[in-house]
């Protein structure tokens, strides 16, 4: 009763909802979204197979998203004109996404030098996760490091070198002081955004939020709040993509959004209690750690 | 054919009224019983969607 088999691996609920536990915690604790570590620890404890585990990690991160959805909308930071600028082509992209897992997962597996399967979608998508997480633990040692304050608060955008690309049609962002941008260039991005979303079963922030901040120029808090209806619009579209594949297993989802409504909440309790420093750096070894996980698996996989 | 649209249903709306659901309990919650200490921000908001 309490146990469902995934592919063709027999997976516990229970162990599922303490992971939704643990990894709600841990996106109330550091005010992120944990997606970033869902698909890989779904694939690495689990075996649940990757296609699944980015469909069903997309599907749970609807019902999570939807809060911030709402609550971002309240404070009505950002531009909205870059959403509907990037939504359409976002939808393409996720669909692109989707269509490239399919096509790894198809390539199927190869031996390695024991004669041993290794899985060609797998492996892949943990070298673009390793790749992601290094990348984000080093930004977040170096601003422990410098002890930097955030910057949240200070609204001043300056344009950023993406803003003098000249390719016509154009369009003014007023909300955030920023008179011209190339409407091509940012659907492109909007293209790339959902491509992310769709192959690793994340929100696509990943490649969104640095080309805001240091492409476009935007404030940390105006990045923050745009792109939240872009974000919904691909994690939706996503789920769609992957259901339509039969990628989403519905129990999973569940059973991780009902450890995660309630672990987000213990988490961001518990922030209050602990320094910035402290938070930044026990991130960044959660980082470093889940990084080392993956570089474990991939050896072994290919030893 | 029925079967595959009331599954792809499911998988997008079940989510989603989960996430309503468990938004308008946690809005109700702070509604009657305010954080007494000023809620402290997130530590790395530049991160907050980021991944």
């Amino acid at each position: 009763m309490w146990h469902i088999t995934v592919g063709d691996q027999a997976v516990s609920l229970p162990a599922l909802t303490a992971v939704g536990l643990a990894i709600g915690f841990v996106a109330g604790m550091f005010g992120v979204g944990g997606g970033f570590i869902l698909t890989p620890l779904l694939s690495l404890s689990f075996k649940i197979p990757m296609p699944i585990a980015v469909g069903s990690a997309l599907c749970q991160k609807i019902g999570t998203s939807i809060g911030s959805f709402l609550k971002h909308r309240q404070y009505q930071h950002g531009e909205l004109r870059v959403d509907f600028v990037m939504v359409g082509a976002s939808i393409f992209g996720v669909d692109a996404g989707t269509r490239l897992l399919g096509l790894l997962a198809s390539l199927g597996n190869f031996e390695n030098a024991h004669g041993r399967p290794v899985s060609i979608v797998t492996l892949t998508l943990e070298g673009i996760y390793a790749a992601m997480l290094l990348f984000a633990a080093s930004m977040t040692l170096n601003a422990a490091r410098k002890g930097q304050k955030s910057t949240s608060n200070s609204r001043q955008s300056t344009p950023g070198p993406l803003t003098r690309v000249r390719v016509p049609p154009y369009i003014a962002l007023p909300e955030v002081g920023i008179p011209k941008v190339s409407v091509t260039v940012m659907a492109y991005i909007g293209f790339a955004t959902g491509l992310l979303s769709g192959l690793l079963g994340i929100g696509g922030g990943v490649a969104l939020l640095p080309v805001l901040i240091y492409g476009y120029g935007f404030s940390i808090k105006d990045a923050a709040g745009t792109g939240i209806l872009l974000l919904f619009a691909t994690v939706l579209v996503g789920t769609f993509e992957h259901a339509l594949r039969h990628n989403v297993d519905l129990r999973v989802a569940l059973a991780i959004l009902a450890g995660s409504s309630v672990g987000s909440q213990l988490g961001a309790r518990t922030t209050a209690r602990v320094s910035n420093q402290v938070l930044r750096v026990s991130f960044a070894v959660l980082l470093l750690g889940t990084v080392g996980a993956i570089g474990i698996d991939m050896v072994r996989s290919l030893s | 054919m029925l079967g595959t649209v009331v599954y792809i249903a499911a998988c997008v709306f079940v989510p989603l009224g989960w996430g309503l659901v468990t938004y308008a309990v946690t809005r109700a919650i702070e509604k009657r019983r305010p954080p007494k200490a000023p809620t402290k921000k997130p530590a790395m908001p530049e991160l907050e969607y980021y991944l």
